[in-house]
C-alpha cells in the first residue's frame, strides 16, 4: 500500500526558508507543487486545524472539549498524531500546548509516531514546535527550524504522496498573531495553481490524494 | 502567604505579561521594518519611481511562494540602503503596471534610476545578486 500523510507545522514560514536553510524543506521547495496557504489574523492552533479537519472555515480562540470524530478523520480512515483541536493535543501522541515539551523531543515522537502508523494507514499529523516556541523564544527559530527539518526528512523519505502545510506563518508577537501565509508542498498538484490555499482546500486536496491512488 | 517558587503560577503570570509585553514591542519593531517596504498601486507607481534616485520594486502576488522566501531579504536591504526606496507592486491587482514594465513572472524585482528602468532580476534571487545590481547603479548613471 502507497503511503500518504497530511503533515501540519504551525508557525513554518517561508520568509526563514534562507535564513536558517532547512535543507530538506528547500528541496522540496524545488521539487515539489507549491503554493501559499492564506488564513488571516487573528490565528489561532485549534480553530486553523479543525478547518482542516472539517473541511469548513472554523473561527475561534480556544481549544475545543466536545466535538465529534471530525470529517477529514471519518471520510479518509487516517490515523492522527499530535492535532491540537485538543489540550493537550488529540491522537496517538499527546502534549500540552506549552513550552513544557522540548521542541526536539515533540519531532522525535512525531516522527515515530507517523513512521509507526502509516505502515497500515494514512496518516494526519501536526508539530507545534515553531508555534510553541517562537511567540517566546525567537532567538532559537533556526534552532527550532533545523529539528523540524530533519523530523520532516525522515518522515517524507518513508512517503509516497503528502501534503506538508502550515495554517499560518511565524508568530508575530502577540498569541494569536502570526504571518497570515503559510507553506504548502506537496506531492499533489492544485487544480488552479494561482490560487492561495485555503485551509478548508487542504482537506480535500489529502481526500483526493488519497481516492487518486 | 505568596509562594515564589518557579512553579508559582502567579509569578508565571507575572512573568508571562511581561514577555508578552517585551514581545509586543519587538512585533511593533518589526512592522517598522516590513513598512520600510511601500506598497504600490496605481495612484503612487510613477511617483514613487520619479521622485526617486534609486527605487527598487518587487513584482509580486499572493500565491507566490518564492515571493515570500525573497520578502526577508529586500526589508533587510530597505534598512540598510537608506538612499534607495523600496516597494512592492502586486500584479495581479497591478495587472497594466505589470504589463508595462514587460513583467511576465513573479517575484520580479526591477530596478530605476532617475525615474528609469535600469536591470529587472527574475525569481528567486539571492542577496548578493540584488546588492550587487544596487552597487552597480550607484556607481553608473
Amino acid at each position: 500500500m502507497a503511503k500518504a500523510a497530511l503533515i501540519g507545522v504551525l508557525g513554518l514560514s517561508y520568509s526563514s526558508f534562507l535564513k536558517c536553510h532547512p535543507e530538506n524543506l528547500l528541496k522540496l521547495f524545488n521539487t515539489v507543487n507549491r503554493g501559499v496557504v492564506e488564513n488571516p489574523k487573528p490565528q489561532y492552533p485549534a480553530s486553523s486545524w479543525m478547518s482542516v479537519m472539517e473541511i469548513a472555515e472554523m473561527r475561534g480562540r480556544g481549544f475545543y472539549t466536545h466535538f465529534g470524530t471530525p470529517r477529514l478523520i471519518l471520510e479518509s480512515g487516517a490515523a492522527v498524531v499530535n492535532l491540537p483541536i485538543t489540550n493537550p493535543s488529540y491522537g496517538s501522541y499527546s502534549i500540552p500546548y506549552d513550552l513544557s515539551v522540548h521542541y526536539e523531543d515533540e519531532v522525535r515522537e512525531v516522527v515515530e509516531n507517523v513512521l509507526k502508523e502509516v505502515e497500515r494507514r494514512p496518516v494526519i499529523a501536526s508539530i507545534s514546535a515553531i508555534d510553541r516556541f517562537l511567540h517566546y523564544r525567537p532567538d532559537i527559530r533556526c534552532e527550532i527550524y533545523k529539528a523540524v527539518d530533519v523530523g520532516i526528512g525522515e518522515i517524507l523519505e518513508a512517503l509516497k504522496d503528502f501534503v506538508l502545510f502550515s495554517p499560518y506563518g511565524e508568530p508575530m508577537g502577540e498569541e494569536g498573531f502570526h504571518e497570515s501565509h503559510g507553506v504548502y508542498l506537496s506531492t499533489m498538484p492544485r487544480p488552479r495553481e494561482r490560487d492561495t490555499v485555503k485551509l478548508r482546500d487542504l482537506g480535500l486536496l489529502f481526500l483526493s490524494m488519497l481516492h487518486s491512488r | 502567604m505568596f509562594s515564589l517558587s518557579e512553579d508559582d503560577p502567579e509569578l508565571q503570570r507575572i512573568l508571562d505579561k511581561k514577555l508578552r509585553g517585551f514581545l509586543r514591542v519587538k512585533a511593533e519593531r518589526e512592522s517598522v521594518h516590513r513598512q520600510s517596504i511601500r506598497d504600490l498601486d496605481g495612484d503612487n507607481f510613477k511617483d514613487f519611481v520619479t521622485n526617486n534616485d534609486l527605487a527598487v520594486v518587487e513584482f509580486w502576488a499572493p500565491w507566490c511562494a518564492p515571493c515570500y522566501v525573497i520578502s526577508p531579504i529586500l526589508e533587510e536591504l530597505a534598512l540598510e540602503y537608506k538612499e534607495v526606496v523600496f516597494g512592492k507592486l502586486d500584479v495581479d491587482s497591478h495587472p497594466r503596471i505589470a504589463e508595462a514594465y514587460g513583467i511576465m513572472g513573479v517575484p520580479s524585482i526591477l530596478f530605476f534610476k532617475n525615474g528609469r528602468a535600469k536591470g529587472l532580476l527574475v525569481g528567486l534571487t539571492s542577496r548578493e545578486e540584488i546588492e550587487a545590481r544596487l552597487e552597480w547603479l550607484k556607481l553608473h548613471s
